[in-house]
């Protein structure tokens, strides 16, 4: 059946170029732009993590901390998941990176009183998102803590373009694939309406609805798989025209490294999501002249 | 229904929308193996008495057995299995034309999915005994009225179905070419295939002394 399916299948498009041709292109626009969307989408998230979500925070300690809290801090941040690079600066400390820093200003920096300078503990989250509240106030609690300082607004910022990005992005990945839905539809649909005296034949001698829509599925299929590989081969083209003008612009080379293309479990994905449209679309399509037709 | 009959009509009613019955309590039957002649006017009912026994029509009273199975009664999806068992030419061939004769006559088998093997010996065998090899290449629509007929008849016989319906098999064919598809049509009776052959042509139904059914006043008689 399959064989014969095929064959059937490459007829339709012979006898229906036109059709079938404009079908495969705007299913290639359609998955372009599609493509194009979540592709800018996923590297404003991987950029976003790679600039600012590995938020940099700073906890301001009393001059006066007793070293068991200091320990009890200590063992907190380290309990805290995604933290990293824990560095801990004391007020003499400070002093002496400062005097050795600024050798020249010898004098007057040893007439400041460096004890009135906070002890600083400053620390690296590498996650995606920032310290709970609960966790900033575990590390509150503690004796000699005297703040926390982290950019918080430029996080709530960015989570909250996230967020609204989120919303238009599936609205917009919605509208996408519905009209790619139509589109393979409608291409079936007019493939099937040219061959109604033909399925009735075939209905007449025997054959059964799966034998009459099979053909008319593989090329729904065929249609969403050739415009979702022109349609990736398109994006690659433009990413590789982007890429290669980033090189060129000293200012901006380093991003290079960063922008991303889909890896092979996206590429994979969207093969199987496409597939499922094209199958679906056709199948709908196909149902829906049958139907009418009562066979 | 006697446990020889092939195919019983039982107290049939058959009527379209807005127009007088076609059928009012019909009933009868036709054995196995038996060659009969259905003949009547034209509109009288000949291709709803076939749609009938197909299952493309339904009925509107009364019940239509075939190897002792209502057809009436046959689920949707259980239906392309009876029509298979059944071989058909319809009066206006239902023909693929852009496929060939060859693509035409395979395609009972395709749809059953049986081997290439098998295919190839069937259509020898069909183009062998209606003498079509040398057409079997060509588009149907290049080939002439007789030689699409042929390839109907060998469509429908390709099967080998223990029945076969012919919907005015020798209109619009001079007296040669008819004679020799009603010739075929013996033979394959003679190999065991109830025929029914729905004519107008009152000289065909004269030279063959076969069984002939008349439709007559909404009901079907016998013709001696």
């Amino acid at each position: 059946m399959l064989f014969t399916s095929f064959k059937q299948t490459r007829d339709n498009v012979r006898d229906n170029f036109s059709t079938t041709f404009s079908g495969v292109i705007t299913t290639t626009i359609s998955v372009s732009i599609l493509g194009v969307f979540i592709l800018i989408y996923l590297n404003l998230i991987h950029l976003s993590q790679t600039f600012f979500q590995q938020s940099h925070y700073s906890i301001f300690l009393s001059s006066q901390i007793k070293d068991s809290d200091k320990a009890e801090l200590g063992e907190r941040l380290s309990g805290i998941w995604g933290i990293k690079d824990i560095h801990w600066t004391s007020s003499e400390q400070a002093r002496d990176d400062l005097l050795a820093g600024f050798s020249e200003a010898k004098e007057i920096l040893e007439k400041i009183d460096f004890s009135k300078l906070p002890n600083i503990v400053e620390f690296s989250l590498n996650r995606v998102n920032a310290l709970s509240a609960k966790e900033l106030n575990d590390i509150n609690k503690i004796d000699g803590v005297e703040e926390v300082f982290w950019g918080r607004e430029t996080k709530d910022q960015i989570n909250l373009f996230f967020d609204l990005t989120n919303f238009v992005g599936y609205f917009l990945i919605g509208m996408l694939l519905v009209s790619i839905f139509i589109i393979i539809r409608n291409t079936i649909y007019l493939s099937v309406q040219i061959r109604i005296e033909e399925i009735k034949i075939l209905n007449n001698i025997g054959a059964t609805k799966r034998f009459i829509k099979f053909p008319y599925v593989l090329e729904g299929i065929l249609i969403s798989f050739t415009g979702y590989f022109i349609a990736i081969g398109v994006i690659y083209l433009l990413y590789q025209f982007i890429i290669a003008g980033i090189t060129y612009d000293e200012t901006t080379y380093q991003i290079r490294g960063i922008v991303r293309f889909f890896d092979w479990f996206q590429l994979l994905s969207g093969l199987v999501v496409i597939f499922i449209l094209g199958v679906i679309s056709s199948f709908y399509a196909t149902d829906k002249v049958i139907n009418r037709l009562e066979l | 229904m006697s446990i020889e009959s092939h195919i019983s009509f039982n107290g049939i009613e058959k009527k379209y929308l807005r127009k007088e019955p076609l059928f009012r309590d019909l009933s009868l039957s036709i054995k196995q193996k038996e060659f009969v002649f259905l003949t009547g006017i034209s509109g009288s009912g000949k291709s709803t008495f076939f749609k009938l026994i197909m299952g493309l029509e339904m009925p509107d009273k009364g019940s239509v057995c075939f190897n002792g199975e209502t057809v009436n009664l046959i689920p949707p999806r259980q239906m392309p299995y009876h029509r298979r068992g059944i071989g058909i030419v319809f009066q206006d061939l239902k023909l693929l034309q852009k496929k060939t004769a060859y693509e035409n006559i395979i395609l009972p088998l395709l749809i059953r999915g049986v081997s290439k093997k098998q295919i190839q010996s069937g259509v020898k065998r069909v183009s062998k005994r209606l003498s079509i090899e040398p057409i079997l290449k060509q588009p149907v629509q290049a080939l002439s009225g007789g030689e699409q007929q042929l390839v109907a008849i060998a469509r429908a016989t390709i099967s080998v179905p223990r029945i076969i319906l012919a919907d005015e098999p020798t209109a619009n064919l001079d007296q040669a070419m008819a004679h020799k598809i009603l010739e075929t049509f013996n033979n394959l009776n003679a190999n065991g295939a109830t025929v029914i052959i729905a004519t107008h042509d009152v000289g065909l139904i004269k030279a063959y002394q076969k069984r002939v059914l008349l439709i007559k006043d909404q009901n079907i008689i016998d013709v001696e």
